[in-house]
């Protein structure tokens, strides 16, 4: 039975015309979509998310020139940078755009001038800012699987404490709660989210993969589980849909990935609200 | 703390916003079951007083102690979250509840209980017909009705309310302050407005905010004693 399903798994690969690695790389990666992308769009994430992703390609130097699987320095500097940033965000400092900014420039310029003067062996750079799914190999996808399910898990354990968290800081530390811990968690999932993306559509579109599918599902649906299962769904559109297209057009995945969210994105933005949510009687806020 | 029936206790406590000083020297003590009126103008400091008493902001210099797990209602003047987060009123005002719902899996009772208190809150405060409602669809009135919901379902020892009348019509003034007429006399209560409104409050005690705290005799209200905090309103 096992061999059958692998089988069709692998047909359903060749079918697409990618490798059977790919396509389950990139149907992890759509859990991530839904679960993690949803914490990033709703918390406003997607800036620090972004700032943490571009200062992990220092991370990726840094690995390079000490002889380090350019993940393990990515992930590292991805948790350090969550742990620095979680308490700036707590502040809510006036000029965090700022810091984010810098933290995003400073991220690459040390990624650069690193791997400037490092060999590279076989280690494409391209690959890493913007993704290769041939360098998936099937050894790799036992990590991944593991770090989305982990992630994964964190979040529907904790998911009333975290929701609470996401939603009204103030609130949930009034009611007793480590919110101080859990922000760190919710900003650890994202950057580690991150770093998992980076085989996929790397460094520099990382943060597209996670905040494009929940968007749509925002357009799409109201309650928080329809906006999770949906963008689930619309991660698993944009990741498979994506790589066949690439592999039919001879074009990267990662970028084209990207880009087929950016279309379905603006596509479920030509149809109004009320057509979508007829019920609705929206308010000025205030 | 000094005295055991105290709930929460500030000494000398000053807060700097930047190079200005909003709040100098402030020395205030909460007993359980009193009632407090903080007024002043705007800018003068309510607020940042308020979300010292409540643990939101660290003094510059002083000390803020509150009972050990003491329960919290507070109703913000301006809520810090975003109302386009997909959540539902009644899904909102649960959150109050959190104190309590910890555990992992909390048992059916513990559930149901919950159940029951949010079902009384909304309907003396006739949030019935929005409990189902998202917070995109109230009105600047309605949020503020759910929001009391909220702070009312913990079933606080402190309820700490920041110009709750603000957005109010005149009838849901007249119900609120009816509703916390209401309230078990155990539970303290502080709130800060700049809009006094005399035929309405409550028999409360009243503090001067501006920069430092004095204690006020205005209308029917009866100056704080601020640091012996025994007397019941």
């Amino acid at each position: 039975m096992a061999t059958a399903d692998t089988t069709l798994f692998a047909s359903a690969a060749a079918a697409l015309g990618v490798t059977p690695a790919a396509l389950a790389a990139a149907m992890l990666a759509s859990l991530l979509c839904g679960f993690v992308g949803t914490v990033v769009v709703l918390r406003r994430l997607v800036a620090l998310g972004g700032g943490i992703a571009h200062a992990a390609f220092g991370g990726v130097g840094l690995a390079m020139l000490l002889g380090f699987d350019p993940r393990l320095g990515a992930g590292a500097v991805a948790v350090f940078a969550a742990a620095a940033l979680s308490p700036l965000r707590r502040e809510r400092l006036a000029h965090q755009d700022a810091a984010i900014g810098v933290l995003w420039a400073v991220g690459m310029a040390v990624g650069m001038l690193l791997l400037s003067g490092t060999a590279h062996g076989d280690m494409d750079v391209e690959a890493i800012l913007f993704g290769d799914l041939a360098q998936v190999r099937s050894q790799d996808l036992a990590a991944l699987a593991a770090l989305v399910f982990a992630m994964i898990g964190g979040l529907l354990l904790f998911g009333r404490e975290l929701v609470a968290t996401a939603f009204d800081d103030e609130h949930a530390e009034l009611q007793g709660l480590p919110v101080g811990a859990l922000s760190f968690v919710l900003l650890l999932i994202v950057a580690l989210s991150v770093v998992a993306l980076l085989t996929l559509v790397g460094i520099v579109l990382a943060i597209a993969l996670l905040a494009i599918p929940p968007l749509v599902a925002l357009r799409l649906f109201r309650s928080l589980p329809a906006i999770v299962a949906g963008g689930c769904a619309v991660g698993l559109l944009l990741t498979v849909g994506g790589l066949a297209l690439a592999a039919r057009l001879a074009t990267p995945a990662g970028p084209t990935i990207i880009l087929l969210g950016g279309l379905v994105l603006g596509l479920v933005h030509l149809v109004p609200h009320r057509t979508l949510h007829p019920g609705r009687r929206e308010q000025p806020s205030g | 703390m000094t005295d055991p029936a105290l709930l929460v206790e500030l000494r000398r406590v000053s807060y700097r916003f930047g190079a200005d000083l909003v709040l100098d020297e402030i020395d205030l003590a909460l007993a359980e079951g009193e009632r407090l009126a903080l007024l002043g103008p705007n800018g003068g400091g309510k607020s940042t007083l308020v979300r010292l008493l409540l643990g939101l902001l660290r003094p510059a210099s002083g000390t803020v102690e509150r009972r050990s797990g003491l329960r919290l209602g507070y109703v913000p003047q301006f809520p810090a979250f975003d109302r386009h987060f997909p959540v539902r009123v009644e899904e909102m005002i649960l959150q109050g509840r959190l104190r309590d719902r910890r555990r992992l899996l909390p048992r059916a009772a513990s559930r149901a209980r919950d159940r029951l208190l949010v079902d009384e809150v909304v309907a003396r405060l006739e949030l019935g017909p929005l409990r189902r409602a998202y917070l995109t669809e109230l009105s600047g009135g309605e949020l503020k009705r759910a929001l009391v919901a909220r702070a009312l379902v913990a079933e606080p020892e402190l309820l700490v309310l920041d110009e709750p009348t603000a957005a109010l019509d005149e009838p849901s003034r007249r119900a609120f302050w009816a509703l916390l007429a209401g309230l078990p006399e155990r539970t303290a209560i502080v709130l800060a407005t700049h809009d006094l409104d005399p035929e309405t409050f409550l028999p409360m005690r009243a503090a001067l905010v501006d920069r430092r705290l004095e204690p006020l005799e205005v209308g029917g209200l009866h100056a704080h004693p601020l640091v012996c905090g025994h007397g019941h309103g």
